[in-house]
């Protein structure tokens, strides 16, 4: 046969392992920063400046030096830059390196395209630091990992499907007749992903402007939290979970030098794992208002989820079988050994947490975190510096600088890892039992919330810091072990191979020839097939739910926001208030007891996007409404330790000074109109008086409360003149009238008299 | 396009018939996985298996 040269392309898998390395040390080190902030709120206070006199900031400036960074330091904020690092930037990185190194050698072939390969590379960087510059300005659309406003979501399609074209047209010229599974592994990738980003990022942008991106979801309230969680779970399944494996069944075989302990079990596990994996989303949703057929499908399929995980671990982990020995002295092998432990810790957690029985404790604690970081940091972490320190050497043709230092890296990084998950279990536990607590005369045992996270703040929230700390010292360790790597070896961009040509046979199936042998030769088919599998379980949950009107039960008592209270809610998107707070009372006597009458579906049916958040490490919010004074609310924002000692809420004096941008109010409403919210012709007529109004009763009511007050905005006044900006034209007033909506539209003398309509039809 | 299926969804008529559609679906799955796996030979296996390990020189 003849036999045919062609070069594999490195010079692309070496940007991709730069990019994977820089990314990880960002993601780590923004992981410590928030960890920071959750025990030490007043960091950014320090930094920029503060009007308390105990705190002597770095740069020794007042109130206005915090203010004037416009929560670029908020945790809301600096939280979604760390998940995105991590996902995309880290992980995402991190697969694109594996997958460009090990298909063009399992196919035998360089990648399809180097334009399209460069495309993917430079747009996906491009992504990320858009990312991190829009977020720190506060554009983000609210919804979790899917934080990027509409101009990035565009160019995260874009880049997604070069990436696939790429793929498909590097199989194509392939010189290798069957398609190993690892491949199989990066198009179901490939396919899923694609299918969720686009029908989760559904949203209409306010306006075309690039500048100052805004939008809203095409779905409202519980079908927007449906589809959100339908992505958010299988952001985990198809981002952080198959690709991975797709690095599992190349690296691992490659750096034990033995074949995958059983192929027949690969396959199934494949198949099964992206089949059952998209219904599983739902049970992010257990006790809210989601309809409880969804719930228990999410449930059931939860649980199922661990026959196809555990299958894959343990073909992972016997893959080894009789290499054991160098286990010990090879530290590649000890980062997949940890890894794959941690796939399965994970993926025996994640259907334990989603029985009704844990989640009611787990839900909304950090008990969720501390599983996320388990699979994010132990599984894909360790997969990804494993497959680093065998891959640098091999790319640079020389041996690992250092065993040492990578042992090193691998115990630090381990002990990073039970320095946070552990005192991470034990806070969710904590807060979780303690929520529930009631005392012998009926009364909640720890009525105030922030009983609740003090107690954490003193110990376990800086342990955690401590052990992200570890792991990102791990993390530099790697930097320095790969960079001496690259000092002694010698790269080659194009490095030559050979291998026969593949003969053309015709892709109609041979006599003989098994069905599924013929499946894996049709890459196309393969790739449709899979698309099937992972959109049925979609289909089935999202389909009725959406179409379904007596899903969601209208309320004839809840209307629309005001034009205020809908500038006050994108603040609240703004600083990305949901990370912290949720606005969903489950059906529970301790949650009804604190927080007032349990959420029901039929309210949300104007929130574009919706806020259900997924964590509290404040109380939550959804009966805020009329709870606290005007007054109180504008004290809490300026600073949250005045009226709640103790309190790890940042401060937000920018949203006492800046003025309130009224000008897209119009564009805003006029965009919601076009996502069925009932707006009249009048509600747009009365924007600026109903504004006024509102604003200006909420005013007087803080005034009123506090005339000190009162008595330094009028001194403000006659200073500053004609620039000066009454306390009614400024953003709080609009964030306080939201807040002050929440959850008011039903009360639960109103509910009983309420009538339902809608039957169904 | 949705609207035209959507009377199939909303109908509870039709939902017994839906859900036994799903379950026999489910497990026609998972029957046809098994079988394809079963029915491949040996050598397949083996030489799949083998292929990240003679991919390259180096």
């Amino acid at each position: 046969m003849q036999m045919q040269t062609f070069k594999y392309d490195n010079k692309i898998v070496k940007y991709f392992l730069y990019a994977t390395i820089f990314w990880a040390i960002m993601a780590f080190t923004f992981g410590v920063l928030v960890a920071t902030l959750k025990f030490f709120p007043e960091l950014p206070d320090y930094i920029f400046g503060s009007d308390d006199g105990s705190i002597r900031s770095l740069f020794g400036g007042g109130i206005e030096g915090l203010a004037a960074t416009n929560g670029k330091m908020g945790f809301g904020r600096l939280r979604m830059i760390h998940t995105t690092f991590a996902v995309f930037a880290f992980v995402g990185n991190g697969f694109f390196l594996g997958a460009y190194y090990s298909m063009q050698r399992l196919l035998k072939t360089r990648m399809g395209s180097d334009l399209m390969s460069w495309i993917h590379f430079w747009g996906w960087q491009l992504f990320i630091a858009l990312s991190l510059v829009s977020f720190l300005y506060g554009f983000n659309t609210s919804k979790e990992y899917a934080e990027h406003e509409w101009p990035l979501d565009i160019l995260i399609a874009v880049v997604w499907i070069i990436f696939g074209a790429n793929m498909l047209k590097t199989i194509y010229k392939r010189r290798v007749r069957h398609l190993y599974v690892a491949i199989w592994f990066y198009l179901g990738t490939w396919t899923a992903v694609a299918m969720l980003h686009i029908f989760n990022n559904l949203e209409i942008p306010i306006s075309w402007s690039l500048a100052a991106p805004k939008s809203y979801s095409l779905y409202a309230g519980v079908q927007d939290a449906l589809v959100q969680w339908w992505y958010g779970h299988n952001a985990v399944a198809f981002v952080l979970t198959t690709p991975i494996l797709g690095l599992m069944y190349y690296f691992v075989p490659k750096a034990a030098n033995r074949p995958v302990f059983s192929y027949k079990l690969s396959i199934i596990h494949f198949w099964s794992l992206i089949f059952v994996y998209i219904w599983a989303g739902p049970h992010h949703l257990l006790y809210t208002s989601l309809p409880a057929w969804v719930q228990a499908v999410g449930t059931g399929f939860s649980i199922m989820l661990l026959a196809p995980s555990w299958g894959g671990m343990l073909n992972g982990l016997l893959t080894l079988r009789g290499a054991w020995d160098r286990v010990r002295e090879e530290p590649v092998l000890k980062f997949f050994v940890v890894a794959i432990t941690c796939y399965g810790m994970a993926t025996f957690e994640g259907p334990m947490l989603a029985t009704k029985t844990l989640n009611k404790i787990g839900h909304f604690t950090d008990w969720v975190p501390a599983h996320v970081h388990v699979g994010t940091l132990g599984w894909n972490g360790f997969m990804i510096f494993g497959m680093i320190y065998w891959l640098a050497p091999k790319l640079f043709n020389t041996k690992l600088a250092s065993n040492k230092l990578a042992n090193a890296h691998f115990w630090i990084a381990t002990l990073g890892i039970l320095f946070w998950v552990i005192p991470m279990y034990v806070a969710g536990w904590t807060q979780g039992l303690m929520w529930q607590q009631f005392n012998e005369d009926g009364t909640l045992k720890y009525g105030n919330f922030l009983q609740t996270v003090t107690i954490l703040k003193d110990w376990l929230y800086p342990m955690r810091a401590f052990g992200g700390a570890l792991y990102l010292t791990g993390g530099v360790l790697l930097v320095i072990n790969v960079w001496r790597t690259i000092r002694k070896g010698s790269y080659i961009p194009n490095e030559e191979a050979e291998a026969p040509a593949l003969v053309k046979i015709s892709s109609a199936r041979k006599k003989g020839e098994g069905a599924h042998t013929w499946l894996e030769r049709m890459p196309t088919l393969l790739t449709i097939l899979s698309f099937v599998a992972v959109a049925i379980g979609g289909a089935v949950e999202i389909i009725p739910t959406i179409v379904v009107k007596s899903n969601v039960p209208t309320i004839a008592s809840v209307t629309p926001y005001t034009p205020l209270e809908l500038e006050g809610r994108d603040l609240f998107i703004r600083e990305g208030c949901n990370a912290c707070h949720t606005q969903m009372i489950r059906p529970f006597r301790d949650e009804v007891k604190r927080y007032g009458e349990y959420s029901k579906p039929g309210e949300y049916v104007y929130d574009h996007p919706f806020l259900w958040g997924s964590q509290r490490s404040g109380p939550d919010l959804h009966r805020e409404g009329g709870k606290n004074p005007d007054a109180w609310h504008y004290k809490h924002m300026w600073d949250p330790r005045d009226t709640s000692p103790g309190s790890i809420m940042p401060r937000y004096p920018w949203l006492i000074f800046n003025k309130l941008d009224r000008s897209k109010t119009d564009i805003k409403m006029k965009t919601m109109v076009k996502l069925g919210v009932p707006y009249q012709e009048e509600d747009f007529d009365s924007i600026t008086p109903s504004m006024n109004k509102q604003a200006l009763a909420i005013e007087q009511s803080i005034f009123e409360a506090d005339s000190k007050l009162k008595e330094r905005y009028e001194k403000e006044a006659k200073e500053k003149g004609d620039n000066f900006v009454p306390l009614r034209d400024r953003e709080i007033v609009a964030l306080i009238s939201y807040l002050q909506r929440l959850g008011t539209d039903i009360s639960t003398e109103q509910t009983e008299t309420t009538t339902i309509i809608g039957t169904g039809k | 396009m949705l609207n035209y299926f959507k009377e199939a969804f909303t109908d509870y008529e039709h939902a017994q018939t839906l859900q036994t559609i799903s379950l026999l679906l489910f497990v026609a799955f998972f029957l046809a996985l098994i079988y394809f796996i079963w029915k491949r030979p040996k050598e397949y296996y083996k030489s799949e298996s083998e292929l990240p390990l003679d991919d390259d020189q180096n």
